[in-house]
C-alpha cells in the first residue's frame, strides 16, 4: 500500500512546470468566415488556431470569428473541423480589415479527423501511430439497429462482431484482433463518455428449467443478453476502437481485448435543432433448416407402431413447424427525437427513444425506453464542465431456446416432432406431444422468460485550464461517472406444462435479480507546450479509481401454486447468490512529441494494482511506444505525388493485461454440515496467491496512404501479439487436498493483417461513390502449455470440441476420430478451426441527386462450426435429408442413420464450414427536396428524408444450421461455434421517416 | 447580454489546482485493495468449531465408494451400478485403474479432511493452551485414522506424507506411512491428556452417543484406532496397552463406539451405504458365500443381509443377498466399535500365544451373535478369529484387508474365470511424479 501512495504523491507533484512570461508585441486583429465547398452554408463551431501556437478560437453561429494576432508576419491560420480537410491559410497584412473567406472540403477519407490517444489528448488522424478505427453516428446507423453492437459488424478491419443467438435482446459477441485467451474475459472494454461500462452477461437462471447445466455453474449456458446493448445508438455521436494492445496501452490491466470508446452527442450553437425519427418494419426469419418428410415406412421405422398410428390418424400431412413456431412477422417500430442547442456559454442535448421489436416467435420480442440530457457549460474561459446522464429500461421476451436436457426449448421440441404430427392447439386445449416430454407450441404460449433492467449512467468531465500562454497550456481534467443498473430476470415455467406435469415439484418460477453499480474516476494533468518551430509536446499524467460491485441473487421456486408466479407460492425454495467486488486503482504518464506534423512520437506507462491479483497491491507496469512519419512532407516524395499525396509509416508497441477470475486467488471453504450443526471444508479449488494478469505485448507495423489526390486510400497493417502469463487451471495432486488451482502458465502467439481500401470511384455532381473494402486474417498459435493438453468448450469429445495443445490454433476443433503421427504417437484429429480464415467487407455508399444507396456485405471465409442442431433432429428422426443417401463402404444409407452409426467414433459429420456471405446493410434514402415540402410547412421544415431499408436481409451459407453466426455457451473464448438451435436469426425490414425542426 | 459569473479567485490559480488535485489523490489512494472473498469464507475467517465439524463431515466424503471398493476386493460384496461397469469388472479381475474415481475419490477426500486438519492447528496457535491441546489431539487423531485409511487401500505402494502437492517429494512407505500414523496417534494422546476436562469444541453425536466427545473420552477413540494400527503391524503387545487404554469394554453393548453421523438437511449428507431392501432392484449385494459359510443360527447373518425373493444377476455375477447394515440413510456408520475392540484383543492375544484369553473374548462375541462356544488350538486360531471378524465386521471395511496381513487372499471366492484377487490399488496418476 505505501509503494503505491507514494507513486500517487509523486504524480500529485508533476505539474510543477515552466512558467514563462508573455511577450508583448504589437497586434491585430484578422476576422472571417468558414463556409462548406458542397452547400455554401456557414460552419459554426470550426477551430482556427494560429499554427506552432496554443493561440486560437472557434466560429460562432454565422461561422464567423475574429482572431488576435501579435505578429502577422510569418502567421499561419490552421482551420479545422470535424469531418472536413484542414485547410492552412497564410496570413498576409492584406487581410487586415478584410472578411476573408474560408472554404471546408470534406474530409471523406477522414485524415484530419481528431482521434483520442490517451485520456485526455488526441491527434488527428494524419499523425496517428496505430491503426485505430472510428465511426461516426450517420455511418453507424446506416440500418435500424436493435443493439449497437450489431451496428459495429463489418464496418471495420479487425472488429468481428457475432451474435450468440437471434433472440431478441441480444447476445453478441464483440472480438478485437483474434484470440488473446483462453479462460479469461474476452470483450472489449467499453467507455462511454468517460464512464467504463459494465457489459456484463448475467444469468437468467433459464438452465435451472432446461436442465442444461446446474445453477452457479462455471458455464452456464443461459444465453443472456450483455448490458452494452442497453445504449441507444441514436444517441452516440462517435464511436472510436483501439484494437490491440499497442493503441489500448493506456487503459492497462483490462485492455487486452480492446478498448471501444463511445462519445455521445453534444449541443451545438444556434437554434435548436429538432430531429424527429420514425421507424416502422417487421422481422422474419432469416433461414429454415426444413424438416424431414415422412412416408409411413419411414413413421414406422422411426417411431415404431405409435408412428405408424399417428401419420395414419393425420392422413400423413406436412406441418411446417418452423413456420408455426418462427412464422411471425415481428412488427417493429421506433420513434425517436432529440434536441441540440445552446448558446455560446450553455450547450445542451437532449433526446428520448421508444423502440418496439416482436420477434419472430409469437410472445417474444424486445422493447426499450431511453432518456438522455447532456448538458456543457462555460463558467469561463478557464473552467467548463459536461454532465451527462441516460436512463434505459429495456425488456427482453426471450422464450426458451438453446441447449437442453429436458427437451422443453422449442429447437429440441421442433427436432422431436415428426412433421405428421399435430401439436396445435385444438379448442384451446394442448394435446399432449407422444414423441417428446413437453409440447413446445403449449410452452410458447405461457412459459415466461423475460428480462428487465433499469439503468442510469452519469458521466461528469470538468476541464480546468490551469495556465495558459501563448505556447503552453496546463489543464486539470476531472473525468468520471456511475454506472447503475438493476436486471430482473424472470422465468416462470407453469405447472399445466406437458414437462412440469411429470415433476416431483410441477411448476418452477425463477427470480434472479442483479444489481451493479461501477464508479470510476480519473484525474488528469495535461500539459502541452509549442516550440516556435513547429514542434510540441503534450505530456499528460493521471490516475484512476475504478470500482465495480455486483449483486446477483436467484431464488429458485418448485411446486408452483396453479396461475401462481411469486416466489413464495410454491413448495420449496432455493436461493443462489453471487456477489462480485472489484476494486482498481491506476496511473498512467504519456509523451506525445509532434516534429512539424512530420513525425509524431508517443510513449508512456500505465501502472495498475488491483483487487483481483494474488497480490492486491502490486503494480504492474504496462508500457507503451509509437511512432509515425508522413514521408509525403518531404521532398524526396515529390516524385511519388502523382501516385499518393498522402503517405505515412507507423509502428507501435504496448503492453496490456486482462484481470484474473474473481474467485482465483481465494482458498475458500464449502459448507459440509454434519448431525445438524454447520460445518466448513477447503474448496477443491486453491487459491492461487499470486496469480497476476495475462498479459498481451503487441507489436504493430503499417502504413497509410491517400492515393490519387485523394480518390483511395489504403491502410495496412499487421499485428504480432504474444500473449504470456495465460490463465489455466491445472490439476493439484490431492495429497494437497486440493484438486485444481489457477495458474499462469501459458503463451500464445496471435498474428493478423488488417488492410482497408477506402475508394471514391465517381465523384460528379449528380453521382457520388464511396466505397471501403476491409479485409483482415488472424490466426493463434499456443507457443507454450505448462499443464497437460486439455479440451475445452464442447459438451464431450464425441460431440465435438477444442483442444488446447502446444502448437495448435486454440480454437482447434476434435472430435471422437484419433489419428496416428508418423511417430507412432496418437493423436486427435484436427476436424476443423473455428478462427476464420479471414473475413472482407464490403460497404458502398452511392448518392444521386436526393437519393443516397447504402449498403454493407460481410463474407467471412472459413471457421468451422460445431453443428449439434442437426444431431439433435437426427436424434429426433426430423433432419431435412435424414432420408438423403449415402454410399458408405459400398453400402448405400440414409445420411441421417449413417451420421447416429457413426456417433460416438466419427464426430466429422457434424462439423460444418461456418463461411458465409451475409447483406447486412441496406438503405435507401431520399432527402426530400425543400421546395416539396416548404409549401405545407414553410420554413419550419429543415429537413425531410424517408428511407427504406433492412438489416440482414440476405445469408449465402453452405452452413445446415439456422445462422453460422452461434455460441451455445456466450461470449467464452474457447468454445463459440457450438449449434445447439438457439432462437433462429432474423431479417429486419423497416420504414423510415426523419425530420429536421 | 448575460454577465460572465464570477467565480472565486482561487479557480483561476494553478496551485490551487494542483493542491485539489493532490488531495483527491490522497483521499481515494487510501481505500484498501485488499478485499476478502464476498462469495465464501476463507480459513482466516473462520472458528475452530466450524472447522471440526467439517473434518467430521469430510470423514464419510466418498466413504460409500471405498466401503464397496474393500468390501468388492474382500469378495464380502457386489455392486451392481447399471451406470458404471467398473464394480463388476476392473476391482474382480483388475487392472485397477490409476485414474479412476474408485481410487481416487476417496484418496482425495481423506487428504482433503487432512487438509482440514492442518487448518486446524494452524487455528490451535492461536488459542488457549488447553483448548489448542484439545484441537491438536482431535486433529492429530483424525488424520492419523485419514492416512490409514488410505495406507489400507494402497497397502505395499506406500501413501504420500507430505500435503504441499510437491510432487519431487518421494511417495512414502508403508512401514514409514505406518510410523507416522502412530507419532500422530501418540502425539494426538499426549495433547488430549493436556486438554482439560472439554474440547473449546463440540462432536456430533457420532463421537458424543458413546462420551467420546471429551479429551478423555476422545483418548479413548485415539487408543481404539492405534490399537488397530498396532495390530496391523503385528505389534501384540502395544495392541493390548493400547486396548487398555481404548473404550474396550466386555461387558459394554457390541456397538458401542464412534460413528460417521448422516442427515439429510441443507450440506448434509444421506447413508450412501442404505438402500431401500425392498426396492425391486437393489445394488449393493452380499457375496453369495457369505450365506453358504455361515453357522446356522448366527444372528450377525441374519441382521446383516436380506434375502431377497429373487436372484439378481448382473455382469454374470449372481446374489439373493440384500446388505441391510444401515437401516436408514440417516443411520450412522460404524468407525470403530466395541465389537472390533474384543476381537482386536483376541487377535493379539492369539499372537503372543495367549489362547485362553483370545478364546475368552471370541466366545464373548460368538454369544453375542447367539452361537456356542469354540475351543481355539494354534492351528484354528487365526482361521476362527477371521470367521469371527467376516461376520461381526460384515460391510465395515475389513475383511480384504485381514485376509490380506494373513497372506489368505487366495482363499478369497472367485467368481468368473477371468477374476482374481487384487492386493493393493495402484498409485494415483495424480500423485506420480513421472511426466511432470
Amino acid at each position: 500500500m505505501k509503494t503505491f501512495k507514494a507513486l500517487f504523491s509523486c504524480i500529485a507533484l508533476f505539474g510543477v512546470l515552466l512558467l514563462t512570461s508573455q511577450a508583448q508585441a504589437q497586434s491585430v486583429t484578422i476576422r472571417g468566415k468558414v463556409i462548406t465547398a458542397d452547400t455554401g452554408e456557414p460552419l459554426p463551431g470550426a477551430n482556427i488556431v494560429v499554427l506552432g501556437t496554443s493561440t486560437g478560437t472557434a466560429t460562432d453561429v454565422n461561422g464567423e470569428f475574429r482572431l488576435t494576432l501579435t505578429d502577422v508576419s510569418d502567421a499561419t491560420l490552421v482551420v479545422s473541423f470535424i469531418g472536413y480537410k484542414t485547410q492552412q491559410i497564410k496570413v498576409d497584412p492584406s487581410m487586415v480589415g478584410e472578411v476573408i473567406t474560408i472554404t471546408m472540403e470534406e474530409d471523406v477519407l477522414r485524415l484530419n479527423e481528431i482521434v483520442v490517444t490517451g485520456l485526455a489528448t488526441s491527434v488527428a488522424r494524419r499523425n496517428l501511430a496505430n491503426a485505430v478505427e472510428t465511426v461516426k453516428s450517420d455511418e453507424l446507423l446506416q440500418a435500424s439497429t436493435q443493439t449497437l453492437e450489431r451496428a459495429l459488424g463489418g464496418k471495420f478491419p479487425g472488429v468481428f462482431v457475432s451474435q450468440n443467438t437471434g433472440a431478441p435482446g441480444g447476445g453478441i459477441s464483440v472480438n478485437l484482433r483474434g484470440t488473446t485467451t483462453i479462460e479469461g474475459a474476452t470483450q472489449p472494454l467499453y467507455v462511454i463518455d468517460g464512464v467504463i461500462m459494465n457489459n456484463a452477461a448475467n444469468q437468467s437462471g433459464i438452465d435451472l428449467v432446461t436442465k442444461a447445466t446446474g445453477a452457479g455453474s462455471s458455464r452456464p449456458q443461459g444465453q443472456p443478453t450483455n448490458r452494452i446493448a442497453d445504449l441507444n445508438p441514436n444517441d452516440i455521436e462517435s464511436i472510436e476502437v483501439l484494437k490491440g494492445a499497442s493503441a489500448a496501452a493506456i487503459y492497462g490491466a483490462k485492455a487486452t481485448n480492446g478498448v471501444i470508446i463511445i462519445t455521445t452527442k453534444r449541443g451545438g450553437l444556434g437554434k435548436t435543432r429538432i430531429e424527429i425519427n420514425q421507424q416502422v418494419g417487421f422481422n422474419s426469419l432469416l433461414k429454415k433448416i426444413g424438416s424431414r418428410r415422412f412416408t409411413l415406412e419411414t413413421a414406422t421405422k422411426q417411431y415404431g407402431d405409435l408412428g405408424a398410428q399417428e401419420f395414419q390418424k393425420s392422413g400423413g400431412k406436412f406441418i411446417d413447424y418452423e413456420d408455426v413456431m418462427y412464422g411471425e412477422k415481428g412488427i417493429l417500430s421506433e420513434t425517436s427525437i432529440s434536441l441540440q442547442g445552446g448558446n455560446n456559454r450553455t450547450q445542451f442535448y437532449v433526446s428520448g427513444m421508444f423502440r418496439n421489436e416482436d420477434g419472430i416467435i409469437k410472445r417474444t420480442g424486445y422493447n426499450k425506453y431511453s432518456g438522455r440530457v447532456n448538458l456543457s457549460h462555460k463558467f469561463s474561459e478557464r473552467l467548463d464542465i459536461q454532465a451527462n446522464i441516460n436512463f434505459v429500461r429495456s425488456s427482453s421476451d426471450r422464450g426458451i431456446t438453446g441447449n437442453d436436457n429436458s427437451n422443453t426449448t422449442f429447437g429440441f421440441s421442433l427436432g422431436f416432432t415428426p412433421s405428421f404430427f399435430d401439436i396445435r392447439p385444438k379448442n384451446g386445449v394442448y394435446p399432449d406431444h407422444l414423441f417428446n416430454p413437453s409440447n413446445p407450441i403449449h410452452t410458447r404460449d405461457v412459459l415466461v422468460n423475460n428480462e428487465l433492467v433499469n439503468r442510469t449512467i452519469a458521466a461528469t468531465q470538468i476541464n480546468w485550464h490551469l495556465y495558459k500562454t501563448h505556447n503552453q497550456s496546463l489543464d486539470f481534467i476531472i473525468n468520471g461517472g456511475v454506472d447503475f443498473y438493476n436486471q430482473e430476470n424472470k422465468v416462470v415455467s407453469p405447472p399445466e406444462l406437458q414437462s412440469e406435469r411429470n415433476a416431483d415439484l410441477p411448476g418452477a418460477s425463477l427470480l434472479a435479480t442483479t444489481r451493479n453499480v461501477n464508479w470510476n474516476l480519473y484525474l488528469n494533468l495535461a500539459h502541452r507546450y509549442q516550440t516556435g518551430n513547429n514542434i510540441s509536446f503534450s505530456t499528460t499524467a493521471g490516475v484512476q479509481f475504478e470500482d465495480l460491485d455486483k449483486n446477483y441473487l436467484l431464488t429458485e421456486a418448485r411446486g408452483l401454486i396453479v396461475t401462481q408466479t411469486n416466489v413464495d407460492q410454491a413448495a420449496t425454495i432455493n436461493a443462489f447468490q453471487d456477489r462480485f467486488l472489484r476494486r482498481e486503482r491506476g496511473f498512467y504518464v504519456q509523451e506525445e512529441i509532434n516534429l512539424q506534423d512530420r513525425i509524431y512520437l508517443a510513449f508512456g506507462i500505465r501502472g495498475d494494482a488491483s483487487s483481483a491479483n494474488g497480490d492486491p497491491n502490486k503494480i504492474f507496469l504496462f508500457p507503451k511506444a509509437s511512432a509515425s512519419i508522413r514521408l509525403s512532407e518531404y521532398k524526396f516524395w515529390d516524385s511519388f505525388r502523382s501516385l499518393s499525396d498522402e503517405f505515412k509509416l507507423r509502428v507501435a508497441y504496448g503492453e496490456t493485461g486482462n484481470l484474473p477470475v474473481l474467485d482465483a486467488k481465494y482458498t475458500s471453504l464449502t459448507p459440509n454440515n454434519a448431525g445438524g450443526k454447520a460445518g466448513l471444508l477447503p474448496a477443491t479449488r486453491r487459491g492461487a496467491a499470486d496469480i497476476r494478469p495475462e498479459r498481451t505485448k503487441e507489436l504493430e507495423m503499417g502504413f497509410d496512404a491517400a492515393l490519387f489526390n485523394e480518390r483511395a486510400s489504403l491502410s495496412f497493417t499487421f499485428f504480432n501479439q504474444n500473449i504470456s502469463d495465460l490463465f489455466l487451471i491445472a490439476d493439484l495432486p490431492p495429497s494437497s487436498g486440493f484438486v485444481e488451482e489457477v495458474i499462469n502458465g501459458g503463451k500464445m502467439r496471435t498474428r493478423g493483417v488488417e488492410i482497408s481500401l477506402g475508394l471514391i470511384p465517381l465523384n460528379s455532381p449528380n453521382l457520388t461513390w464511396h466505397s471501403r473494402i476491409n479485409f483482415y486474417k488472424t490466426s493463434s498459435v499456443i507457443t507454450q502449455l505448462d499443464v497437460d493438453p486439455f479440451n475445452k468448450g464442447g459438451f464431450a469429445t464425441f460431440l465435438g470440441t477444442f483442444r488446447i495443445q502446444e502448437g495448435w490454433s486454440p480454437t482447434t476443433v476434435i472430435g471422437a476420430e484419433m489419428e496416428t503421427l508418423p511417430d507412432g504417437t496418437r493423436q486427435h484429429k484436427k476436424l476443423g478451426d473455428a478462427t476464420p480464415d479471414f473475413v472482407m467487407s464490403f460497404n458502398n455508399v452511392f448518392e444521386f441527386g436526393h437519393f443516397d444507396l447504402r449498403f454493407l456485405w460481410e463474407w467471412k471465409n472459413g471457421g468451422a462450426v460445431i453443428n449439434l442442431g442437426k444431431l439433435i433432429t437426427d436424434l429426433g428422426g426430423t433432419t431435412a435429408d435424414y432420408d438423403e443417401t449415402i454410399v458408405v463402404d459400398g453400402k448405400e444409407m440414409k445420411k441421417g442413420d449413417w451420421r447416429l452409426s457413426v456417433l460416438g467414433t466419427q464426430t466429422a459429420p457434424y462439423v460444418e464450414d461456418g463461411s458465409y456471405w451475409k447483406l447486412r446493410e441496406l438503405s435507401l434514402t431520399y432527402n426530400v427536396p425543400r421546395q416539396l415540402y416548404a409549401s405545407l410547412f414553410g420554413e419550419a421544415l429543415t429537413h425531410l428524408t424517408l428511407s427504406i431499408g433492412g438489416r440482414n436481409l440476405l445469408l449465402f451459407t453452405s452452413y445446415t444450421g439456422y445462422d453460422p453466426e452461434v455460441s451455445q455457451f456466450g461470449n467464452v473464448a474457447i468454445g463459440r461455434y457450438v449449434d445447439t438451435l438457439p432462437y433462429p436469426s432474423s431479417r429486419s425490414f423497416y420504414f423510415n421517416i426523419s425530420l429536421g425542426l | 447580454m448575460m454577465k460572465m459569473n464570477r467565480l472565486p479567485k482561487c479557480l483561476h490559480c494553478p496551485l490551487f489546482g494542483l493542491l485539489l488535485f493532490g488531495g483527491l489523490l490522497f483521499s481515494m489512494g487510501c481505500e484498501t485493495l485488499d478485499i476478502p472473498n464476498p462469495n465464501a469464507p476463507t480459513v482466516e475467517q473462520v472458528t475452530v468449531q466450524s472447522l471440526v465439524t467439517g473434518v467430521e463431515a469430510g470423514m464419510r466424503l466418498e466413504i460409500g465408494i471405498y466401503l464397496r471398493v474393500v468390501g468388492i476386493l474382500g469378495r464380502e460384496v457386489y455392486y451392481f451400478e447399471p451406470a458404471d461397469p467398473r464394480y463388476t469388472g476392473e476391482l474382480l479381475f483388475g487392472t485397477v485403474d490409476p485414474g479412476g474415481f474408485l481410487l481416487n475419490r476417496p484418496w482425495s477426500a481423506r487428504y482433503r479432511t487432512i487438509a482440514t486438519c492442518n487448518f486446524i492447528l494452524d487455528k490451535a496457535n492461536d488459542l488457549e493452551p488447553q483448548a489448542a491441546a484439545g484441537a491438536r489431539g482431535f486433529a492429530k487423531t483424525i488424520m492419523a485414522y485419514q492416512l490409514l485409511l488410505n495406507l489400507n487401500y494402497l497397502d505395499e505402494n506406500g501413501i504420500r506424507l507430505n500435503f504441499d502437492g510437491d510432487l519431487s517429494k518421494p511417495f512414502a512407505s508403508k512401514q514409514e506411512a505406518f510410523a507416522r500414523i502412530e507419532s500422530l496417534l501418540d502425539e494426538g494422546l499426549a495433547d488430549l491428556n493436556n486438554a482439560g476436562a472439554d474440547f473449546a469444541f463440540t462432536l456430533t453425536e457420532g463421537f458424543s452417543k458413546w462420551n467420546l466427545h471429551t479429551p478423555a473420552g476422545f483418548a479413548k477413540f485415539n487408543r481404539a484406532i492405534r490399537a488397530r494400527v498396532a495390530v496391523y503391524q503385528g505389534k501384540y503387545n502395544e495392541a493390548l496397552q493400547a486396548l487398555n487404554a481404548s473404550f474396550l469394554d466386555r461387558n459394554g453393548p457390541m456397538e458401542m463406539g464412534a460413528y460417521y453421523v448422516f442427515g439429510t438437511g441443507l450440506g448434509d449428507q444421506p447413508n450412501p451405504i442404505f438402500e431401500n431392501p425392498d426396492a425391486p432392484f437393489v445394488k449393493l449385494m452380499a457375496h453369495p458365500t457369505f450365506e453358504t459359510d455361515a453357522e446356522a443360527g448366527d444372528q450377525r447373518f441374519a441382521t446383516k443381509v436380506k434375502k431377497r425373493p429373487e436372484p439378481t444377476t448382473f455382469d454374470n455375477l449372481t446374489s439373493q443377498l440384500g446388505v441391510t447394515i444401515s437401516k436408514s440413510s440417516t443411520d450412522p456408520f460404524p468407525i470403530i466399535r466395541n465389537e472390533e475392540l474384543i476381537l482386536l484383543a483376541a487377535e493379539a492375544n492369539i499372537g503372543l500365544g495367549n489362547l485362553a484369553e483370545a478364546q475368552n473374548d471370541i466366545n464373548l462375541v460368538r454369544a453375542a451373535a447367539g452361537l456356542s462356544p469354540v475351543t481355539l488350538t494354534a492351528d484354528n486360531a487365526v482361521t476362527q478369529l477371521l470367521h469371527e471378524k467376516r461376520y461381526s465386521l460384515f460391510g465395515e471395511g475389513h475383511r480384504w484387508i485381514d485376509m490380506r496381513r494373513y497372506g489368505r487372499l487366495d482363499e478369497l471366492p472367485v467368481d468368473r474365470a477371468t477374476d482374481k484377487v487384487i492386493d493393493r490399488l495402484p498409485i494415483p496418476e495424480t500423485e506420480r511424479s513421472e511426466g511432470k
